[in-house]
């Protein structure tokens, strides 16, 4: 997996005006040049901007770095060892930086002169979210495979020690519970091996004609004990033109909707489930509108992006219903079909729409990758 | 037993609740049960006697496990209640957290057969009746 980075280069010199280097600066200059050109994105990050007019001030630098990192005497061990000295993450602000120092040496006589540093600063920041998110998600799917197989475990083992002091109908109910743990169990070993195939192309996908408003409905009678549950009212506008058929894998598209009508039931705690079908000259797109929570604008980003969730507060109920995987295997599948899917709108306490499109049967541009 | 004593479960999964409450009433203790972090606060307020031992889960609704358990603490009224913390967080920072919090004892779920669990349980309450 890559990361997007980004890079800034600078100079550093001891006497930028002494005139016995100068010719040593124009060359190295020109040497930097070449490489900037080549590497230096342009629009570096200004955070990272601040640092490298900080490290031009060695008092900002111990502001920046404290006591944990004297970027100075780095750069003369790095100069006495003759490598180049690399810093692992330094945090700045809300970045991430690596910071790669290289000393620019004179050789005058028999005698090296230090004559400034060549600076190398990347922004690390995106490599360390996924990083982090990563730690998160086996926290989170621990916790989630644990769950269920309390339930099977917990009551097995009651049935086994209480055997002759329960009754039949308590019996039953334990039964069932383990039975739906199991199933819950099962249902997330699906997940994870879902995405590990689908990442390898490996789910073979049907590539049949499929009457959309009939894989809605049929969907929606999937989630009904659900929604009635939860006392949420799901409307589907039906189109007027009731033969709309897309080029995909029925299970798949079912799995899909099923999966973004289960992440608006959750969190939506009142008012309405809106699905809307809409046709375009190639594709039929679905959307799926609630009245919850919505996202955070700055989660938005990340929500379909694998182990993520749109918010990160690992410990609140609310916030981890689910592995997080659900909306990564619903863009692994949308995208193996031809599709897209993406969240069209989302306001924090207004609810928020998610939208897919996949090809018309009788598109004529419909490819589907094998 | 002269008065009965109360268990207060604090669990918002209805099939784990479930499993407590069943082999804590098959001991012989009686069951309050809450499901978010609010109702377990208003329950503390509301039971009389207080419970003799709570069941604590961490990812639970409202107010989290964590901060109910601080709560519980910083009340003069139940700071000595022994809490059991039972949840599915294995992670060791969390075990730390929960005990220096105070907790007596810090459980993941699905490593306890729930008798052992009501074993633990009285051997709480007994150290904290002598």
């Amino acid at each position: 997996m890559s990361y997007k980075t980004e890079w800034d280069l600078t100079l550093l010199y001891k006497n930028e005006n002494d005139p016995k280097i100068e010719k040593e600066i124009r060359a190295v200059e020109k040497a930097t040049k070449a490489f900037e050109k080549k590497y230096i994105s342009k629009n570096f990050t200004s955070s990272a901007k601040s640092l490298l007019e900080a490290l031009k001030d060695s008092e900002k630098l111990g502001e920046i770095f404290g006591k944990s990192f004297d970027l100075m005497k780095a750069t003369q061990d790095s100069v006495e060892k003759k490598v180049v000295f690399e810093t692992g993450g330094v945090v700045l602000g809300s970045k991430f930086l690596r910071v790669i120092v290289a000393p620019i040496l004179i050789t005058q006589d028999t005698s090296e002169e230090i004559i400034g540093y060549v600076l190398l600063i990347e922004d690390i920041t995106e490599a360390k979210v996924v990083e982090r998110s990563r730690e998160e998600f086996f926290a989170i799917a621990s916790h989630e495979l644990r769950t269920p197989l309390t339930a099977i475990r917990g009551n097995m083992e009651m049935l086994q020690d209480f055997w002759t002091k329960l009754k039949d109908a308590e019996k039953k109910e334990m039964i069932g519970d383990a039975v739906l743990g199991s199933k819950r169990l099962l249902s997330i070993v699906n997940d994870f091996l879902d995405i590990s195939r689908l990442e390898q192309g490996k789910i073979p996908l049907h590539k049949e004609p499929v009457d959309i408003i009939d894989t809605i409905e049929k969907s929606l009678r999937e989630m009904k004990v659900l929604s009635d549950s939860k006392k949420i009212k799901i409307i589907f506008k039906k189109p007027n033109d009731l033969a709309l058929s897309i080029r995909a894998d029925e299970e798949r598209v079912k799995q899909i909707l099923i999966n973004l009508i289960n992440n608006a039931l959750t969190h939506t705690e009142k008012g309405t489930i809106t699905l809307s079908v809409e046709k375009t000259e190639q594709t039929v797109s679905v959307s799926v509108t609630d009245t919850g929570t919505g996202i955070p604008p700055e989660n938005q980003t990340l929500l379909f992006r694998k182990f993520q969730q749109a918010s990160s507060a690992v410990l609140s109920r609310e916030a981890t219903k689910g592995t997080g995987l659900g909306l990564y295997i619903s863009k692994l599948l949308v995208e193996q079909m031809g599709g897209t899917i993406e969240l069209v709108k989302s306001v924090p306490n207004e609810g928020s729409t998610f939208r897919f499109s996949l090809p018309l049967s009788s598109s004529p541009t419909t490819t589907i990758p094998s | 037993m002269a008065t009965e004593q109360k268990i207060l479960i604090i669990e918002d999964d209805t099939f784990i609740n479930r499993i407590y409450k069943r082999v804590f009433s098959l001991s012989g203790f009686g069951i309050e049960l809450a499901q978010n972090g609010e109702e377990a606060m208003a329950k503390m307020e509301s039971m009389n006697p207080a419970p003799t031992l709570i069941i604590l889960d961490i990812m639970i609704p409202k107010i989290s496990g964590f901060e109910v358990l601080k709560r519980l603490k910083g009340d003069v009224r139940w700071q000595k209640i022994p809490v059991i913390v039972m949840t599915n967080l294995s992670e060791k920072t969390d075990e730390e957290k929960a005990l220096n919090l105070g907790a007596s004892l810090y459980l993941v779920k699905s490593d306890h057969n729930p008798r052992e669990v009501v074993l633990k349980a009285k051997e709480l309450i007994d150290k904290q009746i002598v």
